[in-house]
């Protein structure tokens, strides 16, 4: 399900979450909730991210390769 | 009495004149009637002029008979009898034979009464009148005439005397004027024509000559002919006169601007069409011909014969141009042998120059001659010492073409084949230029998209590490809203026994239950005091 949100939709997700805890909008008794719910954002972006770097680097190293070839 | 005397004269020289011209007696008058002869001697004219105002005396009179008319009145009757030697004199009165002359004799009596004279007698008083006349010989200029055909035949004559004839002819109409019978001994042409030599090479007596003459007249009574006997000649008034004639005709070429007409035609590149003037079988005709067969080239010869000396040589000469011309020719060569100079007067003739000067091909002329050119070479395209010369011009005209030629076919290979090498040399070039300039081209190329290709990398590198960095940054921030966190600073979460944070004393009572969350576990409580702040 997760996967299938787009980087930049779960970017702005998690960047609301943080900012309504910076603001202290959140009510105490769902900090716990949302500060987990932030955690696996930016779990979930990072792996994101990371998956395409290296996909990334997979196709430009293609590139490199090709041209060197 | 004068005016008898004149009369007298007249009317002898009349029936003189009438027997002249085969008038019978009874028509004497035809010459003139005795009418008219006496008002001539009435007026006593000194002049034509005079003498054609004396009535009787038309215009053909006066053409006819003015001249031996005027002679007779311009010598007083005294005169003319002094120099009549004969006792036959033609006049009767007032008649004193001259005392140093023993030959004359007084006539005694009157013409009529004289015994008539045999032709004889007649003929030998004449031939010592003009024996006497010109003991001493008399200088005579004129031109030879009929001499080349005699000539010939004077080695079978006893001796070798030749006869010919000297002409005088009106310098403008060429008529003839005067002719007189004419001789020479061989001893004295032997004589002549060393003199003539030592003057001028190959100056000798021919036709057409205008010489200045020593002559003796001489008359021979069995023909009643007179006949003048060359004994010297004065050869430089030949030559003067021949300079002379040249000069002449040279000015009136160049006043005409003939001279130089024909020098200023082209002789074609390849005259391989010879038009040939000669005397066909002479050693000239056959040296021309030798020389353009050995020349291996294809000429074609267009033959005119025509005489080279003599003084026909200016009507055949001039009439083989004309025909030639008519001809595709390339150019018209006159050829003869050498020769002296008196057998090359014909070239130095008006018609063939003029002939030549009009020629619409280049006449060349090989005319062999030692010192002076003739007016032919003067006016002829170029001029050349013998006939072979004329040859040779003409071959090595279509030498030089065929040389040309082969020159500038040879230039042609060299130039083409210089041509390819550059041309080869060029592509050389070119291709390297090509091969270099793609490298470059396809180097520039590979360096942008290396360049691009490190512009993606570095892009790519920052995108990912400006995310990660974010994203650490929102974890940090995360992190510090976790109470798990919080908790871990030593802070406690105090609940109500329903599992309600407390953030307020006013949500609790004292004597109720709490529970107290720290980093490490729960503690129960009980609420003991209440103070607000």
């Amino acid at each position: 399900m997760e996967e299938k949100i787009s980087y930049s939709k779960s970017l702005d997700e998690l960047q609301k979450i943080l900012t309504d805890l910076e603001s202290e909008n959140v009510e105490i008794d769902k900090l716990a909730e949302s500060v987990k719910r932030a955690t696996e954002l930016i779990k979930m972006l990072r792996s994101k991210l990371k998956k395409t770097e290296i996909e990334i680097k997979e196709i430009v190293k293609e590139f490199e390769g090709e041209k060197n070839g | 009495m004068q005016t008898n005397k004149t009369y007298n004269c007249l009317v002898n020289w009349r029936d003189e004149q009438a027997k002249r011209e085969d008038i019978s007696d009874d028509k004497r008058y035809f010459v003139l009637p005795n009418s008219t002869l006496k008002n001539i001697a009435d007026a006593n004219p000194q002049t034509l002029s005079e003498l054609s105002k004396v009535k009787g005396i038309g215009e053909k009179k006066l053409k006819q008979y003015g001249v031996q008319i005027i002679d007779l009145m311009q010598n007083s009757p005294q005169d003319i009898i002094k120099k009549s030697p004969t006792n036959g004199t033609l006049f009767d009165d007032n008649f004193h034979p001259s005392q140093n002359d023993e030959e004359l004799k007084p006539p005694a009596r009157s013409l009529r009464s004289l015994p008539p004279l045999t032709i004889s007698q007649l003929n030998s008083q004449i031939k010592q009148i003009l024996n006497n006349s010109f003991k001493e010989g008399v200088w005579v200029c004129g031109e030879i005439y009929r001499y080349d055909l005699d000539v010939i035949k004077a080695d079978t004559r006893p001796y070798r005397q030749v006869y010919f004839e000297l002409v005088e002819q009106d310098s403008q109409t060429k008529e003839r004027k005067a002719t007189i019978s004419a001789m020479i001994w061989g001893e004295d042409r032997k004589i002549i024509e060393a003199k003539m030599y030592s003057v001028s090479e190959g100056l000798q007596l021919k036709d057409g000559l205008q010489i200045k003459a020593k002559c003796f007249v001489d008359f021979y009574p069995p023909q009643g002919k007179i006949q003048i006997r060359v004994t010297d000649i004065e050869p430089e008034y030949t030559v003067g006169k021949m300079a002379l004639e040249r000069k002449l005709i040279l000015e009136k070429l160049r006043k005409t601007g003939l001279i130089d007409k024909n020098k200023k035609l082209d002789i074609p590149q390849v005259p391989l069409n010879v038009g040939l003037i000669t005397s066909v079988g002479s050693a000239a005709y056959n040296d021309f011909i030798d020389e353009l067969k050995k020349s291996g080239y294809s000429f074609k010869v267009f033959l005119c014969d025509a005489r080279m000396q003599g003084t026909e040589l200016e009507n055949e000469v001039r009439d083989a141009i004309f025909t030639l011309n008519k001809y595709p020719v390339d150019v018209i060569a006159i050829v003869r042998g050498g020769g002296s100079a008196s057998d090359l007067m014909g070239f130095d003739k008006e018609g063939v120059a003029v002939a030549i000067a009009n020629s619409k091909n280049p006449v060349l002329t090989g005319i062999g001659h030692q010192i002076d050119r003739t007016i032919a070479d003067e006016v002829s395209n170029q001029s050349f010492k013998t006939p072979t010369a004329t040859a040779q011009f003409i071959v090595e005209k279509v030498r030089q073409f065929e040389l040309d030629n082969e020159e500038l076919f040879g230039d042609i290979l060299k130039v083409q084949k210089q041509i390819l090498e550059d041309a080869k040399e060029r592509l050389k070039n070119m291709t390297g230029e090509v091969k270099s300039a793609t490298v470059m081209f396809v180097k520039e190329l590979e360096n942008n998209i290396s360049q691009t290709a490190e512009k993606i990398k570095w892009n790519l590198k920052k995108f990912f590490e400006d995310g990660f960095r974010k994203l650490d940054e929102l974890e940090r921030l995360n992190n510090s809203k976790n109470p798990a966190n919080i908790l871990k600073l030593g802070f406690g979460l105090v609940y109500t026994t329903d599992g309600k944070i407390v953030k307020s004393v006013e949500k609790v009572s004292v004597g109720s239950d709490v529970k107290i969350e720290l980093r490490d576990g729960n503690l129960g409580g009980k609420i003991t005091a209440k103070e607000k702040n």
